[in-house]
């Protein structure tokens, strides 16, 4: 396996660990959020990681089609 | 040798990889700022590498933009060079010989062994120069790339070290030709300087090895440590904290 294929492989790899870390921390949110304790700082705790999740999805989504774009490119030149 | 486009592509790639590093941190469900931090910030390092990478050969052609608005070339530097290493072993040979004479009439010649030794140490300081400045004028593009993939490692591990191999660099590759003309403006150019034919004691005593040796040591060393105050100011500014994006990556 060379260097090329091995960072690749681990940028996919840390790509689809981040997509299911988003899924995790946007149920962890609204569990937070919507869960039946009266103490304010943790639905805000929780409305905070939704919000984080929803900006870190935003930015996986533009990153990895702009890198791939890039990459693909790079290999067709 | 490396090829320089493979180095910047290991920099992209590299750079992607701390991208999605970075949106991983970024949607991490831990309320915790030492590692939420590092969301941010490692996005903002990618995307700081790939304006690097892609500004690079135009950072080479500005650099060569300044070396011509300078009025300086590295092909006259080196012909410099040659041309004050033969002279510098020229006046070293007539020092020698007028030891050697000295010897045999029996006068003081302890502070011409001195001066013969500052001659041969100013030679090969101007060598070690000339070797120096051949490999910053051949490697030049290989030391920005390799600044570049330093740069693009994830969590900032080689950041500084790549900004100062950038910076010295460019500041090399553009400062190193001024040399002459530095020199030529303080009125310490080692070529303008013409022995007589037959060269007395006192002149060599008095006026030519003094001004051998602050032309050739002491005011070159002087200019490479202002060079090198240089490169790590730009250095600093290149890699310094927090990557200067023109725009806003954090979104509050």
């Amino acid at each position: 396996m060379s260097l090329l294929t091995f960072i690749q492989n681990l940028n996919t790899t840390v790509t689809e660990i981040a997509w299911s870390i988003f899924v995790l921390a946007w149920a962890v949110g609204w569990a937070l959020r919507g869960s039946p304790i009266p103490i304010f700082r943790i639905k805000r705790g929780g409305q905070d990681i939704i919000e984080d999740a929803i900006i870190a999805a935003f930015f996986l989504a533009i990153g990895s089609t702009i890198f791939y774009l890039i990459s693909y490119i790079a290999s067709q030149v | 040798m490396w090829n320089v486009f493979e180095i910047l592509f290991y920099a992209q790639l590299l750079a992607s990889l701390s991208y999605s590093l970075g949106s991983l941190f970024y949607a991490l469900p831990i309320p915790v700022y030492g590692i939420k931090k590092w969301g941010p910030r490692l996005i903002s390092d990618s995307i700081y590498v790939m304006v690097w990478t892609t500004i690079y050969t135009g950072v080479l052609g500005f650099a060569q933009q300044l070396l011509s608005l300078l009025g300086v070339s590295w092909g006259s530097y080196f012909q410099w060079l040659y041309q004050v290493e033969n002279y510098d072993i020229i006046q070293y040979e007539i020092i020698k010989a007028l030891l050697d004479a000295l010897q045999y009439l029996g006068g003081t010649f302890a502070p011409f062994m001195l001066f013969s030794f500052l001659l041969a140490v100013s030679t090969s300081f101007i060598e070690f120069l000339t070797i120096i400045s051949q490999m910053i004028y051949q490697y030049t593009g290989i030391f920005v790339a390799l600044g570049i993939l330093l740069m693009s490692l994830p969590f900032r591990i080689g950041r500084s070290i790549g900004a100062s191999f950038i910076a010295a660099t460019l500041v090399f590759y553009v400062g190193l030709p001024y040399l002459p003309t530095f020199l030529a403006q303080l009125d310490l150019n080692i070529l303008n300087l013409h022995l007589p034919p037959n060269p007395s004691v006192t002149f060599i005593l008095q006026y030519a090895i003094p001004e051998i040796f602050i032309a050739n040591l002491l005011m070159p060393s002087s200019y490479i440590i202002l060079l090198s105050g240089l490169s790590i100011g730009l250095g600093n500014a290149i890699g310094g904290y927090g990557s200067r994006v023109p725009f806003m990556v954090e979104i509050p």
